[in-house]
């Protein structure tokens, strides 16, 4: 996993670039095909994150468009149970 | 991948319910989740006054619009914890949707009162932050819901947050804690009413729910949380939901379906907004001495806290007079 994932500095050849305003962190990651194949490349699961690109919520198995960013958003939160 | 419902394409695949949604027939799911909530477990009357607990986040957020959305009489209520950034944009983000849906909101500063943030709280009591803002949260949100005369506090606890608080309870046997790990919890000698109107639906919905209807919420998490135990049980939880769906639903409702008869008497008979345990306690209905509200103890705990946290800045302010 993490041959593929570059923090921050985009490499030589053709990355897609990978959002999480949560950590306030841009991953440049090997393009996948798949929402599935993202989240496995980042050890994530699907019930902890939202993926979206060009505004639009994808689904597990939606096609990724290598030349747009993506976007995680982390949704578990947290800290005194109120 | 299609809408189980419709066949226009899907946006949200539920391996737990084994189907999968368009935006609008995702909508309707988490509505009739919500409806069915509240009627199973009695949450909320027709003509009640519902006090929301909005924190900014993405749940309470979109719990505030759903109870509007069904046609519920709610009024929004906000503490400021004083959390540096964490807390301005929390505080942004409710007032903000409170205009933008031209709904009441409340708001209250924690600083106003103890004088010091959670983050104080913590120093000052050597324990950890999310132990004094919950009783901190507890105290403001049961005395706003008495002052206004709402029938009903409602809070936006997931289904991840109840199954992760019952995993919690069970690990260490807090059976004082188990006896009120429910989604409803009756009003009690000047304690209100408590709802969890959002049970059935998980993390993942509820951050789906609050994308898809434009809900803007704090990204951010609290600071204070990184380290929680609750994370832990959650990712736990998420863990073995992933290998088997379904898991924390039929964990927490299973529980829920046995927990009268393991804890016969308990709905009725704790408060609940008690965090006291294994003190002397005042029999019925007792006020506090310094503030005058329901407390178990001569004084309640948020006063003692109170105090402790004053103390403790003054002791603060004596070594570093510049402050």
């Amino acid at each position: 996993m993490a041959q593929d994932i570059h923090f921050s500095v985009p490499g030589p050849d053709r990355t897609l670039p990978v959002i999480n305003h949560q950590t306030r962190t841009t991953l440049h990651v090997k393009p996948v095909k798949t929402v599935l194949g993202l989240l496995k490349l980042l050890g994530m699961s699907p019930e902890t994150v939202l993926v979206i690109q060009d505004d639009r919520l994808l689904c597990d198995d939606d096609p990724i468009d290598p030349s747009h960013p993506v976007e995680i958003r982390p949704v578990i939160s947290g800290g005194s149970g109120l | 991948m299609k809408c189980r419902v419709c066949s226009k394409k899907s946006v949200i695949k539920l391996p737990s319910h084994n189907t999968s949604f368009c935006p609008d027939c995702f909508d309707r799911f988490v509505l009739d989740q919500v409806r069915r909530a509240v009627s199973d477990h009695h949450m909320i009357a027709p003509s009640d006054h519902v006090l929301v607990a909005v924190s900014g986040g993405k749940d309470s957020l979109a719990l505030w619009e759903i109870l509007s959305r069904l046609g519920y009489r709610t009024t929004g209520f906000h503490l400021d914890l004083g959390i540096g950034d964490y807390s301005r944009e929390s505080r942004a983000h409710t007032e903000a949707f409170a205009a933008k849906n031209s709904l009441p909101l409340l708001i209250e500063s924690l600083q106003d009162e103890v004088l010091g943030s959670v983050s104080d709280i913590a120093r000052a009591t050597h324990r950890p932050a999310c132990s004094g803002c919950g009783l901190s949260k507890r105290y403001y949100f049961n005395r706003t819901a008495q002052r206004l005369g709402a029938e009903v506090l409602a809070t936006g606890h997931n289904l991840d947050d109840e199954s992760s608080r019952l995993f919690g309870n069970l690990l260490h046997w807090h059976d004082d804690y188990l006896a009120k790990n429910r989604p409803d919890l009756p009003s009690h000698d000047g304690l209100s009413k408590k709802v969890k109107p959002l049970v059935r639906l998980t993390e993942k919905e509820m951050a789906s729910y609050a994308f898809l209807r434009k809900i803007p919420y704090v990204l951010q998490e609290c600071p204070h949380s990184t380290d929680a135990k609750q994370l832990f049980y959650k990712k736990i939880l998420n863990d073995i939901e992933s290998v088997s769906p379904g898991t924390k639903h039929a964990f927490l409702f299973g529980f829920l379906d046995r927990i009268d008869a393991w804890y016969p008497g308990a709905r009725d008979d704790l408060p609940a907004s008690s965090g006291d345990s294994g003190e002397a306690t005042l029999p019925g209905n007792s006020r506090c001495n310094l503030c005058g509200e329901v407390s178990y103890t001569p004084v309640c705990s948020f006063c003692r806290l109170r105090e402790k946290v004053s103390l403790w800045l003054s002791e603060e302010r004596k070594e570093t007079p510049s402050l």
